[in-house]
């Protein structure tokens, strides 16, 4: 069995923390907030025992309203902010070690809810409450292209995520549907319809080799999809002779009493963290003991923390992105604190 | 006068039922005893919040009654059901949200709150529901200066 213990707290929005995206490099995290900024936060020495953690930077002074979502570049050499203010900024340190908004990307009518970087960083998703999902092209750190507006959603787009390897984007809705999206000779189109939560999809995240995707939703329930290819043994159909199909592959319901908003999968050590409104962090791994069934996983709990930011909803978990440090998690919610925890081996 | 163009031009007003005196538990007088929260206590909260195109209050219109009210302190919980006055109401939502505003300026943190329509008493109860108990989007609503305006008219005279 395995626990989480919390390593440090991180003090400093004066309101509802939102989301928390890693350094790729692991070595530092940037969470935004309700008070319309960013902060980076960076560690003494993340070896140590205990490292201390401070504020390396504030991004503030752009964003008029919320910042809801925030993620690094893959290069970690710039980071995008997108807010409820329509907007998405693209940030980077001047000379001087102040982080400064190079490009803003606009066309959202409204509320940009989160934000993607494909694993090249070349290119960035980003969608709204207006229903649409935009994807753009970086030709440099400051010069971005739209190249696409998806505009099947019917309803708010929560969440969008990159496939770990291929041009492929996954994004979830208040529709209560996923939707994946692939380039198919330079024309970006809806592949796969993924049905079956029964409220808002907040959040997905997928495996290591992007095989597989987990999502979360009010329904309160966990969904594990996998991925067929056309030609597949079991024979599941494809919704084109050409475009692999995805397929819910195994349920997890009643380990959250409200709304789940985030997830996250390690791709190093293959735990799922869920957390939501009900006060709770949930961990989950593969029973080592069920029957090892590909098509029919069996996930087990593997860890559980109650009221890991008190009273306060969680918003967002992610584990650290590096084999070194990948037994950290950060959490944050609306008590505006980031949590970090490590994941300990019970003996 | 209410002018034509009102949703809802004449709606039923409700007198409200004589209220009961208030009856102090041994535990409420007693400031050494932890005291629950209960369903009489949050819908006082509510029940003078102004309808947003009638001068009158939600209790007025019957759009809250204390026994949608239902209360689980030690869970944490709210959850209040109100009835909008017609089925097709538009403001539904807004009615909603300023109950929803009530609460989380009244209630402590910890609890969670949740507000529906009553069951069967708005065509578009799912849609209705679905958006108020939406965070992300309760929290873009109430950053609209607008409509945050709006909620503050209604709530003005509940306090």
């Amino acid at each position: 069995m395995v626990h989480l213990e919390l390593v440090a707290e991180l003090k400093g929005h004066t309101d509802r923390a939102w989301q928390i995206s890693w350094h790729p490099n692991g070595s530092c995290l940037a969470s935004c907030s309700g008070d319309k900024t960013v902060i980076i936060w960076e560690p003494s020495d993340l070896n140590g025992e205990n490292p201390n953690w401070h504020r390396q930077g504030v991004l503030d002074g752009f964003h008029e309203r919320t910042v809801r979502t925030v993620a690094y570049s893959p290069s970690g050499r710039v980071v995008a902010t997108g807010s409820f203010d329509g907007t998405t900024g693209v940030w980077e340190k001047d000379t001087s070690g102040d982080y400064e908004c190079v490009a803003t990307l606009e066309g959202h009518e409204n509320e940009v809810k989160s934000i993607a970087w494909s694993a090249s960083g070349s290119l960035i998703a980003t969608c709204s409450r207006d229903k649409s999902v935009w994807i753009w092209e970086a030709a440099s750190d400051d010069d971005f292209e739209c190249l696409a507006v998806l505009q099947e959603h019917s309803q708010d787009v929560k969440m969008v995520k990159w496939h770990p390897k291929r041009e492929l984007l996954a994004s979830a809705s208040y529709d209560d549907t996923i939707r994946i999206w692939e380039d198919e000779d330079d024309d970006w189109l809806c592949s796969n319809t993924l049905e079956g939560h029964e409220s808002t999809v907040w959040a997905l995240d997928f495996d290591a080799e992007g095989n597989q995707l987990v999502s979360v939703s009010a329904d309160m329930k966990i969904k594990i999809w996998k991925c067929y290819t056309p030609q597949n043994n079991l024979g599941i159909r494809s919704f084109s002779n050409s475009l692999p199909t995805w397929k819910c592959i195994c349920t997890l319901s009643g380990f959250h009493s409200r709304a789940i908003y985030t997830v996250s999968w390690s791709k190093h050590h293959g735990r799922i963290a869920t957390a939501g409104s009900d006060n709770k962090i949930n961990i989950f791994e593969e029973d080592p003991e069920a029957c090892q069934d590909a098509d029919a996983p069996t996930y087990v709990l593997a860890a559980s923390v109650n009221e890991p930011h008190g009273v306060s909803d969680i918003n967002c978990v992610q584990w650290n992105p590096t084999e070194a440090y990948s037994d950290l998690l950060a959490s944050t919610g609306d008590d505006g604190i980031v949590r970090i925890w490590r994941l300990v081996q019970d003996i | 006068m209410p002018g034509p163009n009102l949703i809802n031009a004449n709606p039923v007003i409700h007198t409200p039922k004589a209220q009961l005196e208030r009856v102090f538990r041994i535990e409420e007088e007693d400031e050494s005893v932890h005291d629950l929260f209960d369903q009489q206590e949050i819908y006082e909260l509510i029940r003078n919040i102004n309808d947003p195109e009638h001068p009158l209050t939600l209790e007025q219109l019957n759009v809250v009654q204390p026994d949608h009210v239902h209360i689980d302190d030690a869970g944490n919980s709210v959850l209040v059901e109100f009835t909008p006055t017609i089925p097709h109401c538009s403001m539904a939502t807004l009615i909603g949200l300023c109950i929803r505003v009530r609460l989380l300026r009244s209630l402590p943190e910890r609890f969670k709150i949740d507000i529906s329509v009553r069951e069967g008493t708005h065509q578009s109860e799912v849609a209705v529901n679905k958006q108020l108990n939406d965070k992300e989007r309760v929290a873009a609503a109430l950053e609209n200066s607008h409509l945050l305006e709006v909620v503050n008219q209604c709530l003005a005279s509940a306090l």
